[in-house]
C-alpha cells in the first residue's frame, strides 16, 4: 500500500504525481493503447488520466479499493470517451492492436516484461481475452456475451474460472509476484 | 448475507472489474467497512489483476512525463475536498439566510416601530378629543342645568338698526351658583371682513365691556362671565377686533323686563 503517496498527492504534491507516474504509466499505457488503438489517442489519454487523477486525489478512498484500481478505472474510462469521437472511428479502420503491438518503435512492448509476459502466456487463450474484455476494455458481462455470440450464463462461469487462474499465476505466492517486485523496483530506481 | 457466502458470491470479483450495479456496490462497500476478511480477499484480487496488467505493460514515450508534468499548472485543483466544499456551501447559505433574515426582521422592526408611532400620535390625538369632547359635554350640561334652573331669566334684545330682524335671547342666572350670561349668537347678523360685534351689560345705565362675540361657537351658544347688576345687555359693532372701551355703533339692545 502507498499510504504515504496517497497522502502526499492530496496535498497536490507533485513530486507524488511523478512518482505515480514512474509506477503506473506503463501499465496504465499498455491498456489505454488496446482500447483506442492508437499511440497517439493513448498518448492523449494517457495525459488526461494523470490530469484528472491530479485534479480529483482528494475523491480516492483507500478503503474501497486499490490505488491502481481506481487509475485503471479513470483510465479506461478516459479512454472509452476518446473512441466514441468520429476521429476515432475512422482511424479504428485502418489499425489494429495486432499491427500496433507488434510494430517497432517508442510504444513496443517493454522488455522487462518479456519475463512475465511467459505467465500470461500460460493463461487459456479464452479465459485471457475475456478478462481483456472486461477489465481492460470495460466491457460489460452481457455485452460480451453479445460481442462473441457466447450465451450470458457461460460468460459468468467463464469469467469465475478464469479469475481463478488468473490468481493461481498471478497470485502473491507465485514466482511471478516476485518478478513483478523486482521490476517494481527496478522502474522506482531508474 | 454472511462473510463466506459473501466472499463465494463473486460480488468481490465483479466489484474488482468494475462490474457492479450501484445497489451492489453498495452491499460490496459495506461488507469492506464491516469485516477485514472482505476487505483482505478484494486486496487479493486487485493485486492479481494488477500484476495481470504490468505483465502487459506499455512503456509510453519517454516525452510524455515532462509534457504532463508541464500541464499540471494548467489544472485547476478544488483548494478543499467536496465534503468541505459542502460545509462551506452550507456555511454560505445559512449566513446569507440569516442575513436575510435579519434584513427581514430588522425592517418589520422598523415598519412595526414606524406604526406604533403613529398608533401613539393618534392615541394623543384621541386622547384630546375625548378630552374636548368631555369639556365640550360639560358645557353643554352646564347650559342645560342653566335653562332647567326656575331662577335663569331671559333677556331679549332687539335689533335696532333692522327692527325686523330675529331678535337674540340673553340667558342669565345671577341668583345661583351658576352665575353666567349665555348669548344666542348663532342668530347675530353676519359681519362683513373688518367689523367684529362686542357683547356689553349695562350696569347703573353705564355700558360695562363683557368681551367679543365669536359667531362660530360650536353650540351657537356663548358663556360670559358673571355681572349680578346688569339691567340690560348690547351688542355693538367694531372696527378693532379686541373691541373698544365704550359702544362704536349699537346694533341689539335688550332691558330686564
Amino acid at each position: 500500500m502507498h499510504t504515504e503517496l496517497i497522502l502526499r498527492l492530496k496535498q497536490q504534491d507533485r513530486t507524488a504525481l511523478s512518482q505515480l507516474y514512474d509506477l503506473y504509466s506503463s501499465a496504465l499505457y499498455g491498456v489505454v493503447l488496446r482500447i483506442v488503438l492508437s499511440p497517439e489517442l493513448a498518448q492523449q489519454v494517457l495525459q488526461d488520466t494523470f490530469l484528472k487523477v491530479w485534479k480529483n486525489s482528494a475523491s480516492y478512498d483507500s478503503a474501497k479499493g486499490r490505488l491502481f484500481t481506481w487509475l485503471l478505472n479513470i483510465a479506461r474510462n478516459t479512454a472509452i470517451d476518446a473512441t466514441r469521437t468520429a476521429h476515432f472511428r475512422y482511424k479504428q479502420k485502418t489499425e489494429s492492436l495486432d499491427t500496433l503491438v507488434s510494430r517497432p518503435g517508442n510504444d513496443s512492448i517493454n522488455p522487462d516484461h518479456l519475463g512475465v509476459r511467459e505467465a500470461v502466456e500460460t493463461l487459456d487463450e479464452k479465459y485471457k481475452s475475456l478478462i481483456d474484455l472486461i477489465y481492460f476494455k470495460g466491457y460489460t458481462q452481457e455485452e460480451v456475451a453479445e460481442e462473441t455470440g457466447i450465451p450470458i450464463g457461460t460468460v459468468k462461469t467463464r469469467l469465475r474460472y478464469a479469475m481463478n487462474e488468473l490468481r493461481k499465476v498471478f497470485g502473491e505466492t507465485n514466482t511471478v509476484a516476485f518478478l513483478l517486485v523486482a521490476e517494481a523496483l527496478r522502474n522506482a530506481l531508474k | 448475507m454472511d462473510i463466506q457466502s459473501f466472499l463465494q458470491s463473486g460480488l468481490l470479483e465483479a466489484y474488482a472489474l468494475a462490474q457492479c450495479t450501484p445497489a451492489e456496490r453498495t452491499q460490496v462497500e459495506e461488507m469492506l467497512a464491516q469485516y477485514p476478511e472482505a476487505r483482505a480477499e478484494l486486496e487479493s484480487i486487485e493485486l492479481a489483476l494488477e500484476r495481470y496488467a504490468n505483465a502487459q505493460a506499455i512503456t509510453p514515450p519517454a516525452d510524455l512525463k515532462d509534457r504532463i508534468m508541464r500541464e499540471l499548472d494548467r489544472v485547476e485543483v478544488p483548494m478543499t475536498p467536496p465534503a468541505d466544499n459542502l460545509l462551506l456551501r452550507i456555511f454560505q447559505a445559512s449566513t446569507v439566510l440569516l442575513l436575510a433574515a435579519a434584513i427581514y426582521f430588522g425592517y418589520q422592526q422598523s415598519q412595526t416601530q414606524t406604526q406604533l408611532a403613529g398608533a401613539q400620535n393618534r392615541i394623543t390625538e384621541l386622547e384630546k378629543q375625548v378630552v374636548d369632547c368631555g369639556t365640550s359635554v360639560n358645557a353643554e350640561r352646564a347650559i342645560v342645568r342653566l335653562l332647567h334652573d326656575q331662577k335663569t331669566k331671559a333677556v331679549r334684545m332687539g335689533n335696532i338698526i333692522d327692527t325686523s330682524a330675529t331678535p337674540v335671547y340673553v340667558f342669565h342666572n345671577f341668583e345661583s351658583g351658576n352665575c353666567t350670561a349665555l348669548v344666542d349668537v348663532s342668530v347675530l347678523p353676519k359681519q362683513p371682513a373688518g367689523k367684529y360685534l362686542q357683547f356689553w351689560a349695562l350696569v347703573d345705565g353705564v355700558p360695562k365691556e363683557m368681551g367679543m362675540i365669536d359667531t362660530t361657537s360650536a353650540n351657537g351658544l356663548q358663556s360670559f362671565p358673571c355681572e349680578p347688576k346688569a339691567a340690560g345687555f348690547a351688542v355693538s359693532i367694531e372696527d378693532d377686533p379686541n373691541g373698544s372701551r365704550k359702544p362704536t355703533t349699537v346694533l341689539m339692545l335688550g332691558m330686564q323686563g
